[in-house]
């Protein structure tokens, strides 16, 4: 047997190798209690999970429904739930598609300056519409579909020229484009301070400026359902189209393509898939940390580091991981209840730090 | 018996971007039932013109064919059906199993599923993959992780692979260039059963002596350009590797009657 010093990461070595379905049940159990809890998070402690499920039930008509403000309460915790499920999922993928094409374990919408680009788009609009305020809570008026068009705008926008820039040869170049999307960051950071800066002027801009980055996920709709859905759909069909290719590109461009892999094809299409869900999630529910990152760290050492187990795992992963951990948090804080950007952070920051003092070897070989 | 071109270049240049010219002007014949090998000096451009073979540069003069197509207008993945490349190692090596890399090769044959096939299976690319390996000594490590093993094992590990991608031309890279001396043999051997009927290898190599007994012609590649192309007995002479190498090399023969030609320290002439 080998020494474990000499072990990294997520080798699948016999005996350690499992298939994906039992992570994949696994994930589904944790999936479903995010959800009870949930669905159960809030100050009407008597409209519980009974209630959801007699809700559930009406809407096919196999059971009354429910008093008109109960089922107001229960159709607002579905659309939480369902949206932070969505979201999840959305920057899980994400992340594990950024990670595929850098073919780095580190990689995230953060580093592209996607995360950036969708905030100054948001801040900008946010400026134009003058606040994030009633409108938004009401769900009426153009305010909240403007703010998340220019988030979706900042972010395709930054990650088309990011990748861009990154191309040599005519060709992306990995490291060329990590760093220019360090440079990208730091420049989007300057511009979205100064707005911040213009913002505190007015007080009702400044504060949703201010929400806007640490990321809700209450009060929202069915337009910010949907277009996370559509967004987490069409990264789906990338899937078929890189997974494998992936896997291959692990061992270096020159190599993929020796043996026929379409480099430059698979990391388009994998970069628009997860700037698409990256943008997507922004746009709907603001910045949240940490999913991207360390939704994939963990699921490559359950299941091995083939993308075409990560990657479908991901969608499972990241939908529990956001939803176990913002609704446990709410169950446990009540009243002191955490936006999830600062939860995640609260909670993702220390665990990847850990996760790197564990990893240092490997680091520093880069 | 030689049989039709399978790879043929012409007046290929090419020049890493802001270099100087790597490779100035090279022709070369690649024909079924061949085993070709090219050596020269550090810095010949020996696996720059490999990858330019294989499809993975583009020159800046001249162009390569693979029958009667150039090279360039393939598709990544039937340039791959026709030309298979083992690489002098890679640049990341995966923590994949042996047996997952050997597959890599039967990417270009297998048509677009998202579950692989199982490898238990009886398909023609399992075939392929439990031959290559099997040939090529891996099977003993085919479920552990390519990362834990030796240099030489590695070697022979992408040695698989490129069998497996059972493409009509293989190029190899410094096949042999971690391994003992048996397995040099082993590897050569392996190279030349693979160079017969409608196949053809192409290696470089800095071992003149080891594919001498091996080859049909031997290539000698200096600045960038072919300074002699024929059978070893032509091209292992003084008058050829003297104005490169100097005075310091003895030039004799193996017991077998293949050139043996070696450096000499009484020779210099310094």
């Amino acid at each position: 047997m080998k020494s474990p010093g000499l072990q990294s990461d997520s080798v699948p070595t016999p005996g350690q190798t499992r298939g994906p379905w039992g992570l994949a049940l696994g994930l589904v159990l944790l999936l479903l209690v995010g959800a009870g809890l949930s669905m159960t998070v809030g100050t009407r402690a008597d409209v519980g999970l009974a209630a959801a499920f007699r809700s559930l039930m009406a809407q096919f008509g196999w059971a009354d429904p429910l008093p008109a403000a109960d089922a107001w309460i229960v159709g607002l915790r579905w659309d939480r739930t369902v949206l932070t499920a969505l979201v999840g999922a959305a920057l899980a993928l994400s992340g594990g598609l950024l990670q595929g094409v850098f073919r780095n374990d580190l990689a995230a919408p953060s580093i592209l300056g996607t995360t950036a680009g969708a905030s100054l788009g948001a801040s900008v609009a946010i400026l134009a519409v003058g606040g994030y305020g009633l409108a938004s809570l009401a769900g009426l008026g153009p305010a909240p579909v403007l703010i998340e068009l220019g988030a979706f705008a900042g972010a395709a926008i930054v990650t088309l020229t990011v990748a861009w820039l990154g191309r040599v040869d005519g060709r992306v170049s990995v490291p060329t484009l990590l760093l220019v999307g360090i440079a990208m960051n730091a420049v989007l950071g300057g511009i979205l301070a100064a707005i911040q800066s213009f913002a505190l002027a007015d007080f009702e801009v400044a504060k949703a400026l201010f929400a806007w980055g640490f990321g809700s996920l209450d009060d929202k709709g069915s337009a910010e359902i949907a277009m996370v859905a559509v967004a987490l759909f069409v990264a789906l069909l990338a899937i078929p189209a890189v997974a494998r290719e992936l896997d291959l590109l692990e061992s270096g461009e020159e190599d993929a393509r020796s043996i026929g892999v379409h480099t430059g094809r698979v990391q388009a299409i994998a970069l628009l898939a997860a700037t698409l869900c990256a943008a997507a999630s922004v746009a709907a529910v603001g910045q949240i940390a940490f999913v991207g990152l360390v939704v994939p760290h963990i699921l490559r050492w359950a299941s091995g580091r083939s993308y075409r187990r990560l990657l479908p795992l991901c969608l499972l992963g990241g939908a529990a991981f956001l939803l176990v951990v913002d609704a446990s948090q709410r169950h446990l804080l009540g009243s002191l209840r955490l936006r999830p950007g600062v939860t995640m952070s609260l909670v993702g920051g220390p665990f990847f730090l850990l996760l790197l003092m564990a990893d240092r070897r490997r680091l520093r070989a880069w | 018996m030689v049989g039709p071109n399978l790879l043929s270049a012409r007046g290929l240049t090419f020049a890493y971007p802001g270099r100087e010219p790597v490779l100035r002007g090279v022709d070369l014949d690649l024909r079924a039932g061949e085993m070709v090998a090219v050596f020269g000096p550090n810095g010949a451009g020996k696996s720059t013109l490999l990858r330019v073979l294989a499809g993975l540069r583009q020159p800046d003069q001249g162009a390569v064919h693979a029958g009667s197509e150039a090279l360039m207008s393939l598709p990544p993945r039937e340039r791959a059906r026709r030309i298979a490349r083992m690489p002098q190692g890679l640049d990341h090596w995966p923590d994949t199993r042996v047996e997952d890399l050997v597959w890599g090769g039967r990417y270009c044959h297998i048509e677009r599923r998202f579950w692989p096939g199982s490898p238990s299976g009886a398909s023609t690319d399992a075939q392929a993959v439990t031959r290559a390996m099997q040939r090529t000594g891996c099977e003993p490590w085919r479920e552990r992780s390519v990362r834990e093993l030796s240099g030489g094992q590695r070697e022979r590990v992408l040695l698989a692979r490129a069998l497996a991608q059972d493409a009509p031309v293989l190029l190899a890279d410094e096949p042999t260039r971690s391994l003992d001396p048996a397995q040099q043999l082993e590897t050569f051997a392996i190279l030349r059963g693979r160079a017969a009927g409608t196949r053809a290898v192409l290696v470089v190599t800095h071992d003149w002596n080891l594919a001498a007994q091996f080859v049909d012609r031997l290539i000698f590649l200096a600045q960038g350009q072919v300074l002699a192309d024929g059978e070893p007995g032509q091209v292992l002479r003084p008058e050829v590797l003297e104005p490169v190498y100097g005075r310091a090399l003895h030039f004799g023969s193996m017991p077998g009657g293949a050139p043996l030609v070696l450096p000499d320290r009484s020779a210099r002439t310094d």
